[in-house]
Formats: structure tokens, C-alpha cells, sequence
């Protein structure tokens, strides 16, 4: 909690862009592509562990969001001839607005019902995607503009939005989390009517976490799907994604910056050790979240900082899911 | 005329989803516990229907006692070792356990059955019909209607009239006060779980009667499961009833007018009385 960790921390954000704008002239196309997709899917853990650790709202329905953003900017992009490197911004204020939109209807419901409520809207749009044809149904969409453009370019400029989302990921979520709105959330999140008596408007907070968290997976999810030039909605809105996020977060400790980074690290290795096995791996995750459940429900981290004191991205003065009093 | 006939069949199939909705409903309204498994042990319930109708004699309906024990006794195994262990204030570790086993219960039932569709073969009723009023109706849908008619009926007397309802009902209300009469209310939970499983189970062997299923289809069971308890109204049992037939009906209708949207209208529907009444059909009532 002190200046020197302060400057520690804002050093290492500077090394890693640093080291992130050099890496595509150095790393090869082919692993500059794996990292897109780690650092998206790590952007997707993140978003929704900001969701659910932090903002205190668990939704089952995220993949609504990755399709929302993906969606907007493949058609934004295609029917006007846009650059859609211009509309990843944009995707995350459509993302936002969806969430603006559904939010005074959602939070009515708490909890599961909350959780499996987003999942039914994600259901629907998919739905009604699937039997348009103006919105490329069932076999989706390409991306048209990227096709006149220079590849390695794309590749790069692809590599940057997905690396500034990990930044954003990593940096922001811990300077937001220390924030004036990072501290309104946490009061929320730990008790409602606490908050509300030192006068926290408990519902605009909510619905700000909620707008910010979902419109980010939205941004994310728009560059995920730049990387692979295909759009579809039985994929792009596929439930699946919902499991690696919970997957990711779980296991490395929700409600900790760092405990996706573990979980994305652990969830990658698993899905490359087990390639060519089927669902072995799914199996797997699904076990290990259910193991993490039963012995400690602070995941990796959350045990590592519990015993060791070590909290390097914390905000110390929030209390995390019964963290240490003493800490 | 079509429609009358529409009206009526999603009326059946309502049962059957509000059946769905009541193992969910149960064990939220007992133990406060959502389970989000449940969609896929409702499909597993479904692989074991398969595997032990050749051996029922009398008539394939019957298939439904033995799946409902055996979904019993793994209710109350579930919910011992596994579920009791994180009960708590914090919701959020019993949701994201029952997740976990989704995953692995649907994963491994891809590795065993394989990804195709199938259905429990329900012999020559399947073909069955009749005649009412000029209407034209299977035998199955109405038998299942009547099962289902029987089970909510059988559970609210139950819980109403034996000691065993009143334990339960009395867990519900307050767990930390009955352990004063000696009650173990882990034991309780163990039991309220194994009837919602058994509960479930029954739905899920005659929802693949009826249809088909995967094992994927455990996404599309839960989602409907818990549109029926929000639609009744969390917890109520006759709101439940009323929400599934809302939702079958929807469904048929839904269909007949727009062939390839699949649930969207039902879940729509969902949204509206949602949007109507947060509390759903037991909450306009009460107004």
C-alpha cells in the first residue's frame, strides 16, 4: 500500500506494452494469432470476473455480449465499407447499450434467476439471428473489408486491440477496482443496505458495473471474431463460452485481477495437452471447478494470497470474498 | 378449429413442462439452493429410461418408477456430498458447483452415448389417438398430462399432511430453529433434493417420450425449467403449473405461425411476464 508498489505497478504496465507493441515484428504470424485468441479469452474471463467479484452480479449469459460486438461491428463493417478497426470503440458502447437496455428488466431477478435470465436473451437473439437473412441466419457472416487490406497489417493491428484489452484487463481492472466507482461497487456488492445508508445509489452503481463489464466483453468479442474472419450464431453466442469464462475465473479466483491470468494460463495448457481427445478436456474443467468449490471457493489465488500475504494487485482496503480481516 | 387443437396440445405438453419447472422450483423453494444441473440430469434421467425400458414389463410408462428411485437416492448422495458442503449465506459456490457437474455430466454423456438424437420408445402408445368433441388427441400427451396432474397434486399433500412435509416445511422457514427440535436439516435437505431430482427425472423420461433429445438438450430443459418457476412466481406450486402451460402453449402456437424459431417465442413470453409481473402469475394474483 505503498508509493513504491504504486510505481512498481504503473512500471510493469509500461514494460508490458512496451514488450506487446514490439512483439508482432518479432513473434511469427502463426503464435501472434494464439496470443489473439489468449488475450481475448482472457479479456472475456476478466470481464465477467469484474462481473461477478466485483460488481457482485453473476450472469450465466455473457456469450450475449461477445455476439453483440462481434455482430455489430461485421455488419457495421460489411454494409458501409468500414474500416472495423474504427468500430471495436463502438462495440463496446452497442455492447453497453444492450446491457442499459435489458438491465431494468434483469435486475429483478436475483442471483441463479439473474444468471439464467441474461442466458434466455442470449437465447433469443440467437434465435432471431438464425432465421434472418439480412443477418447472414444460420451460416453468418464474413468479414468483407479486412479481404482488400494488407494481411500482415490486419494481423497486427488485430494483435494490438486484442493486447490493449489484456492491458485494459489487467491495469484497469486495478485501477478501477481502487477507483471512487471501484469502492461504491465493492460497498455494494458486500452489503446493499450498508451501502445505501452512506449514500450509494445501489442500483445506478449496479447498472454502471453492469453497462462497463458487459460493453468490454462486447469490444472483446468484436476483435476475437476480426481474428477469425467468420461470424456465426450458433458460435458466436455457443453457451461453451460461458463455461471457459467461469472456468478460467473460478479456478484461478474470482474476485482477483490475478486469478484469471492463472486460470487462462492453466486453461490453455489443458486445452493443448488434451487436444484430439473430444470432450475429455471440457470434462476436466468442469471437474476441476467443482473441486475448487469443495475445498476453497477463492480459487488459486485466492489461497495463495490467504497464505502467503502476497497481494500484488489487490485493493487492499476492499474486502475481498472474506478475506483476512487482518490483511 | 387447428387452433383449438393447438391450444389443447400445448396444454399438454405445459403439463409436462411444468413438471419440468418443479424439481427446480422445489428445491429453490426449500433449501434456496438452484440447481443449475438440472437441465442435464434430466437428460441423463433420459438415458437411463432408455436403458430400462426393454425390461418393463406391463407397459414403457412404468419406466418411470424405477428412473425416479434411482434419481432419488442419487438426490440425496448429490446433496450430501457434495451440496451440504457449501451451504451458506453466499449463493454464488452452490451455482457455480451445479455448473461444474453440468459440464461433466453433459461432456461425459457425449463420450458415452455419443452426440445423436434419441428417444424413449414408448411402443404403440406413441400411435395412439382419440376423439373428443371432434378433436383429434394422442393417448400419450394426456396420459403424461394426467402423471404430471398427479405428481403436483401428490406433492402438495404430502407436503401439506405427512410429518415428513411438515419437517421440510419447517426447514424451509428456518433451518437454525428446527435443529432446536432436533431435526437434522442436512438430512432434510438430502431428502427435499432426492424428491426434486425424483421429480425431474419423471419429466425428463417423458419429455423424451414425447420427443427427442441429445445430450446437449439438458441447455434448452434447464432454461425451461427455470422460465416456469420465474413465470409462476418463484416457489409457487399451482403458479408453476399455470407458467407451464403459459409456455406450452406459447410454444405450439409460436410454432405453427413461425416454424423455425425454435423456443424464441417462449422465452419472449418469459421476458413479457417478466416485464408484466417480477413476481409472475402468483404475484398478479395476489395483487
Amino acid at each position: 500500500m505503498t508509493d513504491t508498489r504504486h510505481k512498481l505497478i504503473a512500471a510493469s504496465g509500461l514494460l508490458a506494452t512496451g514488450l506487446l507493441i514490439a512483439a508482432p515484428h518479432v513473434v511469427p504470424e502463426g503464435s501472434l494469432r494464439l496470443m489473439v485468441e489468449i488475450f481475448c479469452v482472457f479479456a472475456f474471463a476478466q470481464s465477467w470476473n469484474f462481473l461477478a467479484g466485483y460488481v457482485g452480479l453473476m450472469s450465466f449469459g455473457q456469450q450475449l455480449f461477445i455476439g453483440l460486438g462481434a455482430y455489430f461491428v461485421f455488419l457495421v463493417s460489411n454494409r458501409l465499407a468500414l474500416n472495423p478497426f474504427w468500430l471495436v470503440p463502438l462495440a463496446f458502447f452497442f455492447a453497453g447499450a444492450f446491457a442499459a437496455l435489458i438491465s431494468p428488466l434483469v435486475f429483478r431477478l436475483r442471483d441463479a434467476y439473474f444468471a439464467i435470465s441474461i442466458w434466455v436473451i442470449a437465447e433469443i437473439v440467437r434465435l432471431f439471428i438464425a432465421q434472418r437473412d439480412y443477418l447472414g441466419s444460420v451460416s453468418g457472416l464474413p468479414l468483407v473489408a479486412t479481404r482488400s487490406m494488407d494481411r500482415s497489417s490486419v494481423a497486427m493491428w488485430t494483435f494490438y486491440f486484442a493486447a490493449l484489452f489484456a492491458l485494459l484487463a489487467v491495469f484497469g481492472l486495478y485501477y478501477l477496482s481502487r477507483s471512487r466507482l471501484g469502492l461504491a461497487l465493492a460497498a455494494v456488492r458486500d452489503n446493499e443496505a450498508t451501502a445505501a445508508s452512506i449514500g450509494i445509489n445501489v442500483w445506478w452503481t449496479r447498472f454502471v458495473g453492469f453497462v462497463i463489464g458487459s460493453g468490454f466483453t462486447g469490444a472483446a468479442g468484436a476483435v476475437y471474431y476480426m481474428s477469425v474472419f467468420h461470424l456465426e450464431p450458433g458460435g458466436a453466442f455457443d453457451p461453451n463460452w460461458m463455461v471457459i469464462m467461469l472456468f478460467i475465473v473460478i479456478i484461478g479466483g474470482v474476485g482477483t485481477v490475478e486469478g484469471p491470468i492463472i486460470g487462462t494460463a492453466i486453461y490453455f495448457l489443458l486445452r493443448a495437452w488434451f487436444a484430439g481427445t473430444g470432450n475429455l478436456y471440457l470434462m476436466l474443467l468442469g471437474a476441476a471447478a467443482i473441486a475448487v468449490m469443495l475445498i476453497s471457493s477463492k480459487g488459486i489465488w485466492g489461497v495463495v494470497r490467504e497464505r502467503t500475504g502476497i497481494d500484488l494487485l489487490g485493493s487492499r482496503h476492499l474486502s475481498g470474498l472474506g478475506q483476512n480481516p487482518k490483511g | 378449429m387447428i387452433w383449438v387443437e393447438t391450444i389443447i396440445n400445448g396444454m399438454l405438453l405445459g403439463g409436462l413442462y411444468a413438471l419440468v419447472g418443479l424439481g427446480l422450483g422445489y428445491a429453490f423453494g426449500i433449501m434456496r439452493i438452484v440447481n443449475v444441473a438440472q437441465g442435464d440430469f434430466i437428460v441423463a434421467a433420459a438415458f437411463i429410461g432408455v436403458a430400462l425400458v426393454p425390461w418393463t414389463p406391463i407397459s414403457p410408462l412404468l419406466v418411470i418408477v424405477p428412473v425416479a428411485i434411482i434419481s432419488f437416492i442419487f438426490g440425496i448422495i448429490l446433496q450430501r456430498l457434495m451440496i451440504n458442503r457449501v451451504l451458506g449465506q453466499d449463493q454464488i459456490p452452490q451455482i457455480l458447483l451445479t455448473f461444474g457437474l453440468a459440464i461433466v455430466l453433459r461432456n461425459g454423456m457425449v463420450e458415452l452415448f455419443g452426440a445423436n438424437s434419441q428417444s424413449i420408445d414408448a411402443g404403440e402408445l406413441r400411435f395412439m389417438g382419440f376423439e373428443l368433441l371432434g378433436l383429434r388427441l394422442g393417448v400419450l400427451p394426456v396420459l403424461i398430462l394426467a402423471i404430471a396432474l398427479a405428481l403436483f397434486t401428490l406433492l402438495h399433500l404430502w407436503m401439506r399432511h405427512t410429518r415428513m412435509g411438515r419437517i421440510i416445511r419447517a426447514t424451509a422457514d428456518d433451518f437454525e430453529v428446527v435443529q432446536l427440535t432436533g431435526v437434522n436439516y442436512r438430512r432434510v435437505y438430502g431428502i427435499a433434493m432426492g424428491v426434486a431430482m425424483a421429480l425431474s427425472a419423471v419429466a425428463g423420461v417423458l419429455l423424451a417420450m414425447r420427443g427427442s433429445f441429445t445430450p446437449y438438450s439438458g441447455a434448452d430443459r434447464l432454461l425451461i425449467a427455470f422460465e416456469v418457476v420465474v413465470i409462476g412466481g418463484l416457489g409457487s406450486f399451482w403458479g408453476m403449473f399455470l407458467g407451464g402451460m403459459l409456455l406450452g402453449v406459447t410454444q405450439l402456437v409460436a410454432l405453427k405461425l413461425d416454424p423455425s424459431s425454435g423456443l424464441m417465442w417462449g422465452h419472449l413470453m418469459f421476458l413479457l411476464i417478466l416485464f408484466v409481473s417480477p413476481n409472475g402469475i402468483a404475484g398478479l394474483m395476489r395483487r
